[in-house]
């Protein structure tokens, strides 16, 4: 089967990427190997929020201009600053025209949002959904709420209320705690190992039941300027709090949980129905076993062909591929016994791991070499088999060498910057030739 | 090899995100899930089978787990033989009457006009639900008049011309509810330039006994298919199949469920959409007549689990004029006999009522799958005509022979 570009990877780069392309008119195939990492995102998207030497980023340009220096290996860099942060526009842009609005810019520089146990972290683009908080003038949260109504579920163990209202509390609120149930949630909690965010909310969101969930909050919409839940309701509708919370007065925002994680989860299915309604092919479930080069001409290799489980015999052949499997957590590097892998082309890498030794620190809290592990490009993003470009692979996302997510706080802005650069060089057709 | 080791399943992680997209634990959250049901639960059933729990029947083997899963565990797989093990059901003559599709269909197909009249008889019906627990308000499956075995060997075109050949796994729902859909495949077989032949003998692939329980009788079908299939395959260059849960059931289901090593055969039992494809490929050629019409097409559960959908819709893609929707991929909720049982018929309707909304506001003229049951399912339910995409290439195809263009 034969399309202009066949993207590897169905997370948040290979979607980004897959759908810029659609838009400019290439057919476009993306495989899957399962449902992506955004189920356990907070579904908030980093830019950069420190330096490799543990600074702050207060502003993100600034930032972008230190790391460069710190950091010359690290994607931004490679890409180039000021392209970078254009393509960051050009992400905050797109999800506008793709009707899945986000909040916060790089304009206005970094919000607060909150993770699952409290703790303010700052980040660049969040669901509408999400509890956020603009930077005050002090660097601290700026909240245009004083009293909370912090609703969880009855029986959902993945949230902790208690934690969070202690939190909220020392940042100046007032917190009420209260619990909400429905006889059907009674039902579903007679599974507990199941009882999880994505699955209440599949029961909440059931006309019934958010009525229900509607009239709870409404009594507690006078005495509270904020109604704020756990991540768990509202799974395919992005609409549908917006619309809940003009209906009470008062706006209802969500708090993300342990994973699955429904921001993140619903911004998954939200990517898979752009790309779909946009004419792209969908191979679920389908995994790259194996791939041919083109016959040698007199330029750099270029890929013909690419084997999968699901097609056998039968490969999937496009003029360009993106590359955008992931890390370790989503099988796109593998730790093999003595090295790293890539694990669709062996791909050289950015960095020699070394020893299997070096590979990860004793303490979790250390650094951990193992997460800045990944596969080398140059500035159009070409992938590189032994020591030289492939002329129609590019490579976006977490799989690229050179920075780790984790630490500096940048998987999201990377995953967009990096599916971005590669939609633009195979729309201008720039790359090794 | 103990099959429960090919399942992958000390890889689950309990992430969930397999019961996220399990359409069974939506509709009726009391079901436990994939994770609970599969590796989680297998993990307690191994120090003790008493941990087997009953509801487990309520998996309506759909394997949307498995494709959701980012592990690769084979979710579908771990719940199918763990049922196979410990399940103690008794027996159900309701469940072996829906089950065993080849003796009630060689029976109905007999008798045809009576027992499609009978079935719809308002009392037939009652008798049914009350006695039989099958739901009165369910549109059954009519029976054809003769099967499409007698009309190929009776009435259907000479196959002698042909020197390449392909053998065609017409499977239950052609033979003895809708021979159409066997004819259309015919002639589009037979406009490519290829003739067709029938496995010697055919038995149900076996999966409507796997739903019921019913694993030896199942394992007796795989095992009459194998010997047919390697005999088939001396003389025809694939086994090609119309249905997409026969065509799952007979590569993967055989080996992982049923036990029937089937490796020297497997990659050659294809799916006649992509086998068309793969010979357009080639160079042969098929020509389409300009067909306005609007078509949904839905991607039936083993067809997402196969991961083949592609090769259908870039066959109608070929039909001039014919504007394609694709329906967000979810399950119909019949799920082969499971909709006919009345204590899963609420659970049904409720799994497939996001799809019946999805085709109405699609607007389209008919709605395109490859499963036969989601055709029983949606024509009910949606209120719009269904038919397996070799029907609507067929009905476009511009052979010269002004072909049958009625529905």
């Amino acid at each position: 089967m034969r399309f202009d570009v066949v993207v590897i990877g169905g997370g948040l780069a290979g979607y980004a990427a897959a759908i810029r392309l659609l838009e400019a008119g290439k057919s476009c195939a993306l495989l899957s190997m399962g449902q992506s990492a955004l189920h356990f995102s907070s579904g908030s998207l980093d830019f950069l929020n420190y330096l490799p030497d543990g600074r702050p980023v207060a502003d993100f340009r600034e930032g972008l201009a230190e790391l460069a220096e710190l950091s010359p290996g690290h994607p931004y860099a490679l890409i180039g600053i000021e392209e970078s942060a254009r393509l960051a526009l050009e992400a905050e842009e797109a999800f506008r025209r793709w009707e899945t609005p986000l909040s916060g810019s790089l304009a206005q520089g970094s919000h607060f949002r909150l993770s699952p146990i409290g703790k303010l972290l700052p980040t660049w683009l969040s669901s509408r959904d999400a509890l956020v908080a603009e930077k005050g003038p002090d660097g601290g949260p700026h909240w245009p709420y004083r009293s909370v109504s912090l609703v969880n579920v009855e029986g959902f163990v993945d949230f902790y209320p208690e934690i969070i209202a202690s939190k909220l509390a020392a940042y100046g609120l007032k917190v009420q705690e209260r619990s909400f149930t429905t006889p059907d949630l009674e039902i579903a909690r007679g599974n507990p190992s199941e009882f999880r965010s994505v699955n209440i909310a599949r029961v909440l969101d059931q006309k019934d039941n958010f009525n229900l969930l509607k009239d709870f909050l409404r009594a507690l919409a006078p005495s509270s300027d904020l109604l704020l839940m756990p991540a768990c309701v509202a799974l395919n509708d992005g609409e549908l709090l917006p619309k809940l919370s003009a209906n009470l007065g008062k706006p209802v925002k969500l708090v993300p949980t342990l994973a699955p994680s429904l921001l993140g989860a619903r911004l998954n299915r939200r990517l898979a129905r752009v790309f779909l309604s946009k004419g792209g092919v969908l191979m679920p479930k389908d995994e790259a076993l194996g791939f041919s080069f083109a016959e040698k001409g007199s330029g750099p290799a270029r890929i013909s062909a690419l084997f999968t489980q699901n097609h056998e015999d039968m490969p999937l052949a496009a003029t360009h591929y993106v590359l955008a499997t992931g890390g370790f957590f989503s099988q796109g590097l593998k730790a093999e016994p003595t090295r790293i892998r890539e694990a669709v082309f062996d791909l050289d890498l950015a960095e020699n791991p070394g020893e299997r030794a070096q590979w990860t620190r004793e303490s979790v809290f250390q650094r951990q070499p193992y997460l800045s592990f990944g596969v080398k490009t140059d500035s159009n993003l070409d992938g590189y088999w032994r020591g030289a470009p492939i002329a129609n692979l590019k490579v976006a996302g977490t799989l690229l060498g050179g920075f780790d997510p984790v630490r500096l706080g940048c998987g999201g802005g990377v995953a967009l910057v990096s599916a971005f650069r590669a939609a633009r060089a195979i729309l201008s057709g720039e790359g090794a030739a | 090899m103990n099959p429960l080791l090919k399942t992958n399943f000390e890889a689950c992680t309990k992430c969930a995100i397999c019961t996220e997209y399990c359409p069974v634990s939506e509709a009726w959250p009391p079901f436990l899930g994939p994770k609970q049901s599969g590796p989680d639960g297998e993990r307690q059933r191994l120090k003790d089978a008493s941990f087997y729990d009953e509801v487990l029947k309520y998996c309506t083997n759909c394997k949307r787990c498995e494709v959701a899963c980012p592990s690769s565990v084979r979710v579908g797989d771990v719940i199918a033989l763990a049922r196979e093990k410990y399940a103690r059901g008794s027996f159900s003559p309701r469940n072996a009457i829906l089950s065993h599709t080849d003796f009630v269909g060689s029976l109905a197909t007999m008798a045809a006009p009576l027992v499609n009249f009978g079935a719809n008889l308002k009392i037939v019906k009652f008798f049914l639900e009350k006695v039989l627990k099958i739901p009165a308000w369910r549109t059954f499956p009519s029976y054809s008049q003769g099967t499409f075995r007698n009309w190929f060997f009776d009435k259907g075109p000479s196959q002698k011309a042909f020197a390449r050949r392909l053998s065609f796994f017409h499977g239950c729902f052609i033979n003895y509810n809708n021979p159409s859909l066997g004819r259309d495949a015919v002639r589009l077989i037979n406009a490519l330039g290829l003739g067709v032949d029938l496995l010697e003998s055919e038995r149900c692939c076996g999966v409507p006994l796997v739903s019921s329980g019913f694993f030896k009788d199942a394992a007796a079908n795989a095992a009459v298919n194998d010997q047919s299939i390697q005999k088939a395959l001396l003389g025809a260059e694939r086994v090609v199949v119309a249905s997409s849960t026969c065509c799952m059931t007979l590569r993967d289901e055989y080996p992982d469920v049923l036990k029937l090593n089937n490796e020297n055969w497997r990659k050659k039992v294809d799916l006649l959409p992509r086998y068309i494809y793969r010979l357009l490929e080639e160079g042969l050629s098929l020509k389409f007549k300009p067909t306005p019409m609007t078509v949904a097409y839905h991607t039936a559960c083993h067809m997402e689990k196969l991961g083949w959908s592609a090769y259908s819709i870039e066959l109608l893609k070929l039909i001039p004029e014919l504007k394609i929707v694709l329906l967000p991929s979810s399950c119909c909720g019949v799920a082969g006999t499971y909709g006919f049982k009345l204590e899963n018929s609420q659970i049904s309707q409720k799994i497939g009522a996001p799809l019946f909304a999805e085709i109405a506001k699609s607007g389209a003229d008919l709605v395109v799958t490859e499963c036969e049951t989601c055709k029983l399912q949606i024509e009910m339910s949606a209120s719009v005509p269904c038919e397996n995409p070799l029907t609507v290439l067929a009905r476009a195809l511009d052979d010269g022979s002004g072909g049958d263009a009625s529905p």
